[in-house]
């Protein structure tokens, strides 16, 4: 647009420049012709005045010559002399003039210098001859001063003066005559000059300044076209900010958005998420991480692990850091970690290496979460997985077992008859007897402890129960002084396998004989409880004895855990399964007596129930 | 002391079968044979009728629920099995037939006493209750055969139910023979005469 621009305007300009050249051209011309006319008519009338003064001071001179020669007095002679001498003296210069003028701008036309040298008016000489007549008058004698004189005939005579005058006449008119064809030729000129001048004003008009207004009308179009175009561009670019800025608050808003919803799922994700530098320090942590370290935000940032662990677990995570700032890796491990509050607790973490826009490593990321439960889980899954398949041996070996015992039985009883009267011997076979009993029974229970639990849930009355429980124990009792005292009230009955309860009681009471001295006073008491909503009976059986050891107290339901002589050290683990297998729940502490274990059993299993009344085990008829 | 039973035995142990004789022989009863296997224990029944069945179910040739069966097919006697296994599979086996008890080794005399008293009272009940249902069984097959007695007789002489009811209680009477006895009477002479007029 430019460039095109340019492209039109150059020749216009040039153009332009040239018409005001031509005009101004024009006006020097005009104004050196009228100079020329002026100096012209400054001449012509410098020579008419001239032609005057000279006719005039000619006639002066002869009428002071006259004066002259007729005067008597010899002052005035004398005066008029000396007047006769200025007027010559003037007459001499203004003839001079005349024919030389001061300052000629043009020389004297050939008609002047005709009339000024040639014959028949030459008018120079003539001047020249009048006046060496006059001088020869004026500086005679004046002796010679009389009519006759011939300098003054030459003056008076009329011719003289006409000739001269005619002289003057024809250099005026001659000059007049010039001035008059100059002023023709000036006229022409001026007509040329104002004819020439609208001619180039009308060439201009056309040429020039049409296409000029039209170029500028055009250039003012486009411009206006340009302006509006420009309008339109910055409304446009008004609007396209308009919209970028709305664009931008949208954006800033879905910034906003999407960063309360990190931080929302960043700070309720049920894992504890930080950031730390280069040097251990804090960057960042979720409120997770703050609960439970149970400190602000505030508190955490810039401090390092050694702030909220022990040293020993400080190093360790520094040295983890470390790895995978230096290796570049992610670290993923289940370890143990001991909250501020003191809680061993398993957690899996993940690091990852920080970086920043360069790509450079300037710090790591944690993210571990709680799987104590899911460890434990894991545990107990290994436990029961080792437990079933210990148990499959057991029961393998149990059932193996059997017709070994049978045959010991057998030939022990065989023997006890063939014997009869030797109680010495008999003795030693009824150990034996007692021994393959004990087997036997620790064989029938490692099967039923390893075994899975079927319960054969009905309504039971739980003081039926403990009496049966009591009765059972009868053999156990004999020689001892023993008593039970229960002190429940009415109980709502419960759910559960009465046989199964049954060996419940069975074992707490015959561990209670065992470990207490006479008299055995064991004490059980009933009542109801409500557990997170869940009703429940909870059965306490205390007796006065010497109460648990706290190893016996954390151990006493471990299978093969016995401080017995004689026990299969299944009992109290027996107990617990079955317990658990109702639902329910157990517990060893010490009362102020003695032992007491705590038997919770939920009223209303119905789901209970409904899993474990499929699985109606066939009762066994060992006792 | 209660009733002397006559007792067959088998276990492939022989300890086991010396045991039971003696055993049985203080509980007062009386073991007629021992068997080794299920099938000397199927031929010793056989030969015996002892009045109860103690055997051991793992045996070679035969085993005990296998032998039981046979025996129960020939003659009706108590069995009680002694194993040292009880696994579901051999439960299922044994219920269902006379097994009347299931004792898992190692026995001893307290074991077996009450199981055989019990065995012998459970298989007695049952044998009544059969005994009682074969009954019933035939004086529903005799009423039958007298409704449809009865039933000839109205079509032939048309009597009216009672009428035709007491000339048979009559016939009996006076042939001094038992009514279903004359109820078949008429019947196979209903079906002489209907294969005549057919």
């Amino acid at each position: 647009m430019s460039t095109s621009s340019e492209h039109v305007t150059r020749p216009l300009t040039f153009k332009y420049v040239f018409a005001l050249a031509l005009l101004a051209a024009l006006a020097i011309v005009n104004f050196v012709i009228l100079r020329i006319a002026i100096l012209d008519s400054q001449q012509v009338h410098a020579i008419v005045q001239h032609g005057s003064r000279e006719r005039v001071l000619l006639l002066r001179t002869a009428m002071l010559a006259e004066r002259l020669i007729f005067s008597t007095d010899n002052a005035e002679r004398d005066h008029v002399r000396r007047e006769l001498a200025g007027t010559i003296e003037r007459l001499e210069r203004t003839h001079l003039e005349l024919m030389l003028p001061e300052a000629p701008r043009r020389p004297a036309p050939a008609s002047v210098k005709a009339i000024y040298e040639h014959a028949p008016l030459l008018l120079d000489s003539e001047m020249r001859n009048y006046v060496l007549h006059v001088r020869s008058i004026a500086e005679g004698p004046d002796e010679d001063l009389h009519a006759a004189n011939v300098h003054f005939n030459y003056v008076r005579n009329p011719e003289t003066i006409d000739k001269i005058v005619a002289g003057l006449d024809a250099v005026v008119a001659a000059y007049e005559r010039a001035s008059a064809a100059t002023t023709t030729q000036l006229r022409l000129l001026a007509t040329w000059s104002i004819t020439s001048t609208l001619v180039l004003l009308v060439l201009n008009g056309w040429f020039v300044f049409r296409p000029m207004v039209y170029r500028v009308r055009t250039d003012m179009g486009a411009l206006n076209e340009l302006n509006a175009t420009l309008e339109r561009r910055v409304a446009e670019r008004t609007a396209d900010a308009e919209r970028r800025a709305e664009l931008l608050a949208q954006s800033e808003a879905a910034l906003r958005e999407s960063e309360t919803l990190y931080r929302s799922l960043v700070d309720h994700l049920p894992m504890c998420v930080m950031r730390k530098d280069a040097e251990g320090r804090f960057t960042f942590a979720n409120d997770r991480f703050c609960q439970l370290v149970q400190k602000p935000l505030a508190a955490i940032l810039g401090r390092t692990d050694a702030d909220f662990y022990p040293q020993a677990m400080a190093d360790k995570y520094r040295d983890d850091d470390r790895r995978v700032m230096q290796k570049d890796c992610v670290f993923q491990d289940v370890e143990q970690h001991q909250t501020p509050d003191g809680r061993w607790i398993f957690v899996e973490v993940l690091k990852s290496p920080l970086r920043d826009a360069s790509g450079s490593i300037i710090g790591t990321q944690t993210v571990f979460w709680d799987v104590t439960d899911r460890k434990e889980a894991e545990q107990r899954a290994i436990h029961a997985e080792r437990l079933a398949a210990v148990g499959q041996m057991v029961a393998g070996v149990a059932h193996e077992s059997r017709n070994a015992l049978q045959q010991i039985q057998a030939c022990a009883q065989l023997l006890d008859w063939q014997l009869a009267g030797d109680s010495p011997k008999q003795e030693l076979i009824a150990d034996l007897q007692r021994a393959q009993d004990r087997l036997h029974r620790l064989f029938d229970e490692l099967r039923g402890f390893s075994s899975p639990r079927h319960l054969e849930l009905r309504p039971c009355n739980l003081c039926t129960i403990m009496t049966d429980a009591w009765s059972a124990i009868e053999s156990q009792r004999a020689g001892r002084d023993a008593d039970l005292c229960e002190l429940h009230a009415d109980l709502p009955p419960v759910m559960a396998d009465p046989f199964q309860l049954e060996q419940v009681f069975r074992n707490i009471l015959e561990n209670a004989l065992a470990a207490c001295d006479d008299p055995v006073r064991i004490e059980v008491d009933c009542h109801e409880v409500a557990n997170d909503d869940v009703q429940a009976l909870e059965i306490l059986i205390r007796d006065n004895g010497p109460g648990l050891t706290p190893e016996q107290q954390q151990r006493i339901f471990e299978p093969f855990f016995t401080t017995k002589t004689r026990g299969t050290g299944l009992g109290m683990a027996i107990v617990k399964q079955i317990v658990e297998a109702h639902g329910g729940a157990i517990a060893a502490r010490n009362a102020a007596t003695g032992a007491e274990f705590s038997i919770t059993l939920p009223l209303h299993s119905q789901s209970l129930a409904e899993t474990a009344t499929g699985h109606a085990s066939l009762g066994e008829s060992h006792a | 002391m209660p009733e002397t039973l006559r007792i067959t035995v088998a276990d492939d142990e022989p300890r086991m079968r010396d045991y039971l004789w003696e055993s049985l022989q203080r509980m007062g009863h009386r073991m007629v044979s021992a068997a080794r296997n299920g099938r000397e224990l199927v031929e010793q029944c056989r030969q015996h009728e002892p009045d109860l069945v103690i055997c051991d179910i793992k045996m070679p040739d035969m085993d005990g629920i296998d032998a039981a069966e046979a025996i129960y097919r020939t003659r009706a006697i108590p069995v009680i099995l002694v194993s040292a296994f009880h696994d579901d599979e051999l439960i299922r086996r044994a219920s269902g037939k006379h097994v009347l008890a299931y004792l898992v080794k190692p026995i001893k005399d307290t074991d077996l006493a009450p199981a055989i008293t019990v065995a012998m009272d459970r298989f007695r009940e049952f044998q009544t209750l059969r005994h009682e249902a074969a009954d019933l069984r035939q004086a529903l097959e005799d009423r039958k055969t007298i409704e449809r007695a009865k039933g000839i007789l109205m079509k032939r002489t048309a009597l009216s139910e009672p009428d035709a009811f007491r000339r048979l209680q009559k016939v009996a009477s006076s042939k001094s023979q038992k009514l279903i006895e004359i109820a078949r009477m008429i019947i196979t002479a209903e079906e002489a005469i209907d294969d005549r007029d057919a």
